[in-house]
């Protein structure tokens, strides 16, 4: 863009009262640099319809989400894929009938009760040690662009707060096995700040995967343990 | 499918899509999105126009809620693919591409003039900018998106790690500036400009 810099400093205040009156008298004289203002000033309104971008920033990461399995099956053997897939599908067919209704409950049981974890207090309270890709993580887990987010942690593989959201971020992804192996390894490390949490969501997503009697033992742990999460887990054990 | 369609009710759909909530918007891509794409590449378009499509479909959907007085009549699927349908012919009839009267034979309920009285080609502006922003560097995207937030040089220097407000305000222009330059250089941009309002 041409005339970035006087744009910029228009719309900051920044042009001294002889710069203004300059902008302006070449603003009506000169169409293409009118047509560019145009340009800029739709930019500028796109850039603060903050709720809607959120909304497309979501959108984006679950399309990119369920997007690589089809790019997957457009490059790997179709056929075998295919009779493959038929015959999972007929044998989980059958055992889908039976689980669906248990399945229901289960699931609506999780949304009650999964909410999206606020990063800024964990982060807060232990900036300073804190990796740059763990930093990095965070900000792309706020963000909600889980798979950044994920990538980043990846590359600090011991630390426990990537763990954690880490473990979140795989939750929000919906990919619950690999969330389980990293809230099972911050509860294993056992002297860390994160067990209640740790334990809260493993259970979840126990209670997700349909893993009810490993679900049960971990909220009646937590309802008997001084956890944060005593009081819900009390309470989502009597609707299970 | 049966499973998640028992979990939110078209009035839930609507607040969730508001509120940003990703269960909801994960459970309407996941119901919506194959439709959706089915329509436009049986009417010419790719699976890519698809997901554009819908984009659009969902923040003009956000435009028509936020209007007084609005009030869902059907479904929330019934009206939200009948948007996403709308939106695909304008594309095609501003593309000049096809001749639409070779789509006289789809099937399109006309939605109430009120629920779509949306800004459409705002909408298609702002997905071109998100587009271009997404390929921006992590530090880029806090910057320009911090400007909304109305955070001092300071507090973003601070949030950022960057050494002092100057530093900001310097990288924060840059940032603007490389984004502005994605966005105007790319034809669908300068198209849109043409396009007709509902």
């Amino acid at each position: 863009m041409k005339h970035f810099d006087l744009f910029y400093k228009f719309v900051h205040g920044e042009l001294e009262e002889s710069e203004l009156w300059e902008f302006r008298k070449k603003l009506s004289s000169d169409p293409v640099m009118a047509s560019e203002f145009e340009q800029f000033n739709q930019i500028i309104q796109s850039n603060k319809q903050v709720g809607k971008l959120e909304v497309l920033d979501t959108l984006n990461a679950i399309h990119q989400q369920n997007e690589q399995p089809v790019l997957r099956k457009l490059f790997i053997g179709y056929y075998k894929v295919a009779a493959a897939a038929a015959i999972i599908l007929l044998s989980a067919a059958a055992f889908w009938f039976v689980q669906s209704k248990n399945s229901d409950a289960n699931s609506q049981l999780y949304a009650a009760y999964f909410t999206h974890e606020n990063s800024m207090f964990t982060v807060r309270s232990t900036i300073s040690n804190l990796e740059q890709p763990v930093i990095q993580g965070i900000q792309y887990y706020e963000l909600k662009d889980y798979n950044a987010a994920v990538e980043m942690f990846e590359k600090a593989p011991a630390n426990l707060l990537a763990k954690l959201y880490g473990g979140l971020s795989y939750m929000e992804l919906e990919d619950f096995d690999k969330a389980k192996q990293l809230f099972q390894q911050i509860i294993q490390h056992n002297d860390n700040l994160f067990i209640d949490q740790s334990e809260w969501y493993l259970g979840l997503c126990q209670l997700k995967t349909n893993n009810l009697d490993e679900a049960k033992l971990i909220f009646e742990k937590i309802s008997k343990d001084n956890s944060i999460y005593k009081t819900k887990a009390q309470k989502l054990l009597t609707e299970m | 499918m049966v499973e998640k369609k028992s979990l939110f009710s078209s009035d839930d759909i609507v607040k969730g899509i508001i509120s940003n909530d990703r269960k909801t918007l994960n459970y309407v891509y996941k119901a919506y999105f194959s439709k959706v794409s089915r329509f436009v590449q049986e009417c010419y378009g790719t699976r890519e126009d698809a997901w554009d499509v819908f984009q659009e479909g969902i923040l003009s959907l956000i435009d028509a809620v936020k209007k007084d007085g609005f009030e869902l009549r059907q479904s929330f699927g019934t009206f939200f693919v009948t948007i996403c349908k709308h939106i695909w012919l304008i594309q095609l009839r501003n593309r000049g591409q096809v001749d639409v009267t070779r789509l006289d034979h789809i099937d399109i309920p006309q939605n109430d003039e009120d629920e779509l009285a949306v800004n459409y080609r705002q909408n298609a502006q702002l997905r071109i900018f998100n587009r271009h922003f997404r390929k921006l560097d992590l530090e880029c995207k806090k910057l320009i998106r911090s400007t909304m937030k109305n955070l001092s040089g300071k507090e973003m220097a601070e949030r950022l790690n960057i050494s002092s407000r100057e530093n900001v305000y310097k990288k924060r222009r840059l940032c603007l500036e490389k984004l502005f330059n994605m966005i105007i250089n790319d034809p669908e941009f300068n198209k849109i400009n043409d396009y007709e309002a509902f």
